[in-house]
């Protein structure tokens, strides 16, 4: 492997998900703004992956752009995503939607809100279960009752026949990872999929999400501004900071050893009896691009701008950091890069 | 869930409402018509030099010579019989007249409706489809022009361009005289495809594509944009972007997702065009000579006759009326939150 190259990427024949170098713009009124900036993460098969971030830190238009559904205003200007070694940047609309529910499948934060309010739940679901290549209607139907069973949902067929105004959050967002699943998606991006639920209905739907993970074999991309929640669900953890990846390590090595000053902030910041209320800083505008050491205007006890761009160094296996100086760590993982 | 039996109870409620409505408006349509300077007696014996004697008499044989209140009593007791009276003007009874009249008004306005909305509908959904694009932009134009420029006067230029300098259509009436048709039901188009008599057809249709667009540009104009800003709204919500997520095209997810949320306003814009549409037909079918009840008002105001404007204003009130109630029940049926 060759640190700042592969950016905390393995040999792409392994991974499921390759993302390389990802740069993307919206044009605006004020002229182009950069919302990533060199994206680059993989993700192997049956594997999770927490990314988080602040809002406004690229997490949900990283999800966005895997799915092909950026605003309009969006453009992709470098880089690229793989998905099982295809191609998915500059991809055809039709060839996008032969991906799309068959491939990756996509959870909302809001699930009631991702459910058309005029349409019942069965006629929904069934949209995603026929995405399947060669399901009659009869098929199709029972997929989804066994789906709609199988995400914890009593009386499926009720479910089937119910609008979504109907159900309750946890109910609706039953619902949304039933209809994510139903086509055989080997990808799930879930986009703060518990943001919107109570505490103890937020459990439950991780561990939902957990349970079909080990039960169907299938990835999750898990976005969440709560350090606490990817700790605790996934396997690896990559942390967003003005459209950068800014550090990305297995959950448990990010929390005993994080190198990113960013990442140290966020952990010292999650909640805690005796922290409670201390600020990080405020959000930096978005515009213009972030350029070099983007981090020297918060009060993170470093300074130094360095007008470059930002490299990822591998600090030790699988741990990866965008820094000039990361902080200082074990010296075992810094003398074993080059 | 839907219950019927609610559903039941607020259609009956929304029946004693109307039916208030309706009775309120007997009172003002009785009270404009008598506010209305002129006589119609008067108007009726024209300018003949008559004694006071002769035109009390006609007073009398008219029942105005007793007070506005037994007036109108006399006339909402014979209403609710089903009974509007006699034209002043030529004594015949106006219910049949009426409903005659209203067959014209009903298939200009059917077709008005049927143009507004479809082009309406259409050209709102590809601009907000294509926001910003130049199609959207000229919807947007040509659409505040079509809201801005006053029914008279748009009819006026399609019969001065259209009947006048190219002669394509008539310049007004509903069938040429020359043209004969069977009566079966009185609706002109439908009576000449029952009879499969196509010169007859193609004679009214030519007589009715003017004022159909004269009457259907203003409500077309609104219901576009009304469409726009509406298809705009739906298709940044979270379940456009969710049923795009699980591999339906666009163009399907506008059709089974935008298109039926993005109705809801329209279906209420569209309800409250009826009343535009039924106003535009008085102005319209006066310039294009249409045999509808909106001419027959205009002229029976002219005439102070007073039986014929109450029950032509009845009439309207009730379509109006009535319309609401079928926007309403709609509601239910596009919408199922509504009866939740």
């Amino acid at each position: 492997m060759t640190p700042g190259q592969l950016n905390g990427a393995m040999p792409t024949g392994q991974s499921l998900l390759a993302i390389r170098d990802l740069d993307l713009f919206f044009d605006t009124r004020q002229g182009p703004v950069q919302a990533l900036a060199g994206v680059t993460l993989d993700l192997a098969p049956g594997e999770s992956l927490g990314i988080v971030g602040e809002t406004g830190s690229g997490k949900s238009m990283t999800a966005r752009a895997v799915m092909g559904l950026l605003p309009k205003s969006g453009r992709i200007s470098g880089g690229s995503i793989r998905l099982k070694g295809q191609e998915l940047t500059g991809l055809s609309a039709r060839a996008l939607r032969a991906i799309r529910g068959r491939q990756v499948a996509m959870v909302f934060q809001e699930a009631k809100r991702a459910l058309n309010p005029v349409k019942t739940i069965g006629s929904q679901i069934m949209e995603a279960a026929r995405a399947r290549d060669g399901v009659t209607k009869a098929q199709a139907w029972e997929r989804c009752l066994t789906q709609l069973a199988r995400v914890g949902l009593p009386d499926p067929d009720r479910v089937m026949r119910s609008y979504s105004f109907e159900l309750s959050g946890g109910m609706a967002q039953r619902v949304m990872i039933a209809i994510a699943t139903v086509a055989g998606a080997e990808l799930i991006i879930a986009d703060e999929p518990t943001a919107a639920l109570d505490v103890s209905i937020q459990a439950q739907i991780l561990d939902l999400l957990n349970q079909l993970r080990s039960d169907l074999g299938t990835a999750l991309v898990m976005i969440t501004h709560d350090l606490g929640v990817a700790a605790e669900n996934c396997d690896r953890i990559a942390v967003m900071y003005l459209g950068q990846i800014v550090e990305i390590a297995p959950a448990d090595r990010l929390f005993q050893d994080p190198r990113h000053p960013y990442t140290c902030a966020l952990i010292a910041a999650l909640p805690s009896p005796e922290q409670r209320g201390r600020p990080i800083g405020e959000v930096r505008r978005v515009a213009p691009p972030p350029k070099g050491y983007a981090y020297a205007d918060r009060r993170l006890g470093r300074g130094g701008v360095n007008p470059d761009k930002a490299q990822m160094i591998e600090v030790a296996e699988g741990h990866f950091v965008a820094c000039q100086q990361p902080l200082p760590g074990a010296q075992a993982a810094d003398g074993g890069r080059e | 869930m839907s219950n019927s039996h609610s559903v039941l109870a607020k259609i009956g409620k929304r029946f004693v409402n109307s039916a208030f409505v309706l009775l309120v408006l007997t009172v003002v349509v009785f009270a404009a018509m008598r506010a209305i300077p002129g006589d119609p007696v008067e108007t009726i014996v024209g300018v003949e030099a008559v004694s006071e004697e002769t035109l009390a008499a006609l007073r009398k044989e008219m029942g105005l010579d007793q007070s506005y209140v037994v007036q109108y009593f006399t006339w909402l007791g014979n209403l609710l019989q089903g009974d509007m009276g006699q034209s002043l003007q030529n004594h015949e009874p106006v219910l049949p007249i009426l409903l005659d009249r209203l067959k014209a008004t009903a298939e200009l306005a059917f077709l008005g409706v049927l143009i507004g909305a479809v082009v309406g509908v259409a050209a709102g959904t590809i601009a907000g489809m294509t926001r910003g694009s130049f199609f959207d932009t000229l919807v947007m134009f040509v659409t505040l022009s079509g809201i801005s420029i006053p029914v008279f006067w748009f009819g006026t230029i399609l019969i001065v361009v259209f009947s006048v300098y190219f002669d394509i259509f008539p310049t007004g009436g509903m069938i040429s005289y020359e043209v004969s048709l069977t009566h079966v039901t009185g609706f002109k188009l439908l009576d000449s495809l029952l009879t499969l008599n196509g010169a007859a057809f193609l004679n009214v249709l030519s007589h009715i594509v003017l004022p159909a667009i004269t009457l259907s540009t203003a409500p077309a104009a609104l219901i576009a944009r009304t469409t726009r800003a509406s298809v705009l709204e739906t298709i940044n919500e979270d379940y456009v972007n969710a049923a795009l997520a699980r591999g339906l095209s666009f163009p399907a997810v506008v059709m089974r997702h935008v298109m039926r949320n993005a109705m809801i306003p329209v279906v209420t814009i569209l309800g409250l065009e009826i009343g535009v549409y039924l106003g535009g037909s008085i102005v319209t079918e006066t310039l294009f000579s249409w045999p509808g009840l909106g001419r027959h008002l205009m002229q029976a105001i002219l005439a102070h006759d007073y039986p014929v404007v109450q029950g032509a204003i009845i009439f309207y009130a009730v379509i109006i009326v009535f319309i609401n109630l079928i926007v309403d029940i709609s509601y239910g049926i596009i919408d199922p939150r509504v009866h939740a």
